[in-house]
């Protein structure tokens, strides 16, 4: 295009010159004829002034187009050549300075990279109970999510919560035929803001199937727990096996220790272990084991996991001597995401060596209605393996929506089944209905 | 009348020709709408499944390395752009929620974020260039710049 354009150039340039000669020339030729024009009659006089008059103006107008051709090399030739390129700069310069601006760029002190995220989440409840119903703004959630890229294969994630949350109660009123539901202080604490840590892990990857994991982790077991952030769950309040939040009433939510975890790919199969030991919160000086290995079938979106612990529950420090508080979980799961329809399955059930054996499984189907709604149902039962041998069963509506990615707000009925003795001196067996506003911001 | 049967048969045959043709040519066009792009010097050759297999799961983080061992390094196009579309499409197996709500996933449990996103054709494949393992997505038709080679085509 330059090499084209240069040529063009040349090529106007020379022809004015050419012009230019011929017509001086021309007008030479013309003042040397004159002595001889005075022998000639008038008109032949008349005609050469007119051509006279005529060369003249050509050399003006073909100085003027010099002039012209001299200027337009000076300046406008390099512009036109440069134009693109630097409307191009020019845009990649704007963008930069829109997500910049003025700002100060953050450094990672050490780490190659890190990535800051997070979510707040929103909760507000109504309650109706045949005792007494109660309604509350119950819970506000904000996490801030931290990865730091340490090189060499190492990694370490954070996340840590600041939580405002009004407990729930459910008691047993009028003589034990109906439920009383109450929000109590947030937090129990007056209304103090708590915090926690449930993520703050370093990861060494020596490759893909080979990953260990050391601090606090969420423990791999079935989908949820795994899956844990309200973000990403349909109905954030998780599986009654995983309630109370923090605990362990059939496994822990979290551990301190090691995991050891990793994933191989067969065709168009995988496979993916987790392999851990570490401290439930309740009890730092009770040791939890287990693994899960799962099986997925990539192209029907399928994946079946199996899942095992053995450990023990806290201690009893009010007993005169250590007691045996060992149990062990067994646990399976199958998960299918294909299409617009997600289905969680996950059961677990537990020999207990002191009290009850506990035995908890859900199932919950959800259809993507479009991109942006998703509707779903639960069904969850629990029996946490009390003396009465009492279950709770739970049946939770869902319509959840997507105006944003980052943005998922939901409504959600949850209809709960007591049996008579699952809540303390509850004679008969009862219903409670829950209905739920939940907003999710994730950044 | 016979005259005119063989010029209207004529038309006809150069009507089907050209129709044809510009059904093959639309067709061979679609089928190379796009193309997966890697370093010259990522040597990794396999079946056209395996490959797309292979770019699928570098592309979401779940393998780290090509077959070959290379580090693999994925960009991606902007979220909206046409190449990112069908590159969702055809070789994620995800529509733009799917793809959203994945990396929503990935960055809640383990901190991982998207692959970069660039805008210019020109500007992926001169990175792609300066990177062994570097792979992404343009459109077919796009001119390659030194150092970069078309890993497989598809189409959405």
């Amino acid at each position: 295009m330059r090499t084209y354009k240069h040529a063009q150039e040349q090529k106007r340039w020379g022809k004015a010159s050419k012009l230019l000669a011929g017509c001086s020339l021309a007008t030479v030729t013309v003042l040397g004829m004159m002595p001889h024009a005075f022998a000639a009659d008038d008109a032949r006089i008349r005609e050469l002034e007119t051509k006279l008059e005529q060369s003249v103006k050509m050399i003006e107008k073909l100085s003027s187009e010099v002039e012209g051709l001299k200027k337009k090399s000076t300046k406008g030739y390099s512009h036109s050549l440069s134009e693109d390129r630097l409307s191009a700069l020019e845009e990649q310069v704007l963008e930069i300075d829109d997500r910049v601006g003025s700002r100060a760029v953050a450094h990672g002190f050490d780490a190659n990279a890190i990535d800051i995220g997070g979510f707040l989440h929103t909760t507000a409840t109504h309650i109706d109970a045949n005792g007494g119903s109660a309604t509350s703004f119950d819970e506000t959630v904000f996490e801030l999510l931290l990865k730091a890229d340490l090189g060499d294969g190492w990694s370490a994630f954070f996340a840590q919560a600041f939580m405002r949350v009004a407990g729930t109660t459910l008691t047993a009123v009028n003589g034990g035929t109906d439920l009383r539901a109450d929000f109590g202080q947030f937090n129990g604490n007056g209304g103090a803001t708590t915090t926690d840590t449930p993520i703050a892990w370093a990861n060494y990857k020596h490759n893909d199937q080979l990953n260990v994991r050391i601090g606090r982790y969420l423990t791999p077991a079935g989908i949820i727990n795994i899956e844990h952030f309200p973000a990403l769950l349909l109905d954030p309040e998780q599986p009654q096996f995983l309630r109370p939040f923090g605990n362990d009433t059939l496994l822990p939510n979290f551990l301190t220790g090691v995991n050891v975890h990793g994933q191989k790919f067969f065709g168009d199969s995988s496979v993916k272990y987790d392999a851990y030991t570490g401290n439930f919160a309740g009890d730092g000086e009770k040791f939890i084991t287990g693994g899960r290995l799962a099986y997925g079938l990539n192209e029907h979106g399928v994946t079946v996991g199996v899942n095992g612990l053995f450990g023990e529950r806290r201690k009893d420090t009010t007993a005169a001597s250590k007691t045996d508080t060992g149990y062990q979980v067994y646990g399976a799961d199958l998960l299918v995401d294909r299409g617009q329809l997600l289905w969680k399955n996950e059961i677990f059930w537990s020999k207990e060596d002191t009290g009850g054996d506990r035995m908890g499984w859900y199932t919950q189907p959800a259809w993507r209605i479009n991109d942006k709604w998703t509707g779903f149902y639960k069904y969850d039962v629990l029996d946490n393996g009390n003396a009465s041998d009492a279950d709770t069963t739970e049946h939770v509506v869902g319509l959840t929506y997507k105006p944003t990615r980052n943005v998922h707000l939901r409504g959600i009925a949850r209809f709960k089944e007591f049996e008579a003795g699952s809540v303390t001196g509850l004679t008969r067996d009862e219903n409670v209905s829950i209905y739920q506003m939940l907003a999710t911001f994730n950044f | 009348m016979k005259a005119l049967s063989k010029k209207l048969a004529k038309l006809l045959a150069v009507g089907v020709l050209v129709a044809g043709a510009t059904v093959g040519i639309s067709a061979q066009a679609q089928a190379a709408d796009y193309a997966v792009v890697v370093n010259a010097a990522n040597a990794y050759s396999a079946d056209e499944a395996d490959m797309k297999n292979v770019v699928k799961r570098i592309y979401l983080k779940q393998q780290t390395s090509w077959p070959n061992g290379t580090e693999g390094e994925p960009f991606a196009r902007e979220d909206s752009s046409a190449e990112q579309t069908a590159f969702n499409a055809a070789v994620l197996g995800m529509d733009a929620a799917a793809h959203s709500d994945y990396w929503i996933k990935l960055k809640q449990t383990e901190g991982s974020v998207a692959p970069r996103s660039v805008g210019a054709s020109s500007i992926l494949m001169r990175q792609i260039a300066r990177k062994p393992g570097g792979f992404g997505v343009v459109a077919a038709s796009e001119p390659l710049v030194d150092g970069v080679k078309v890993l497989f085509k598809f189409s959405n």
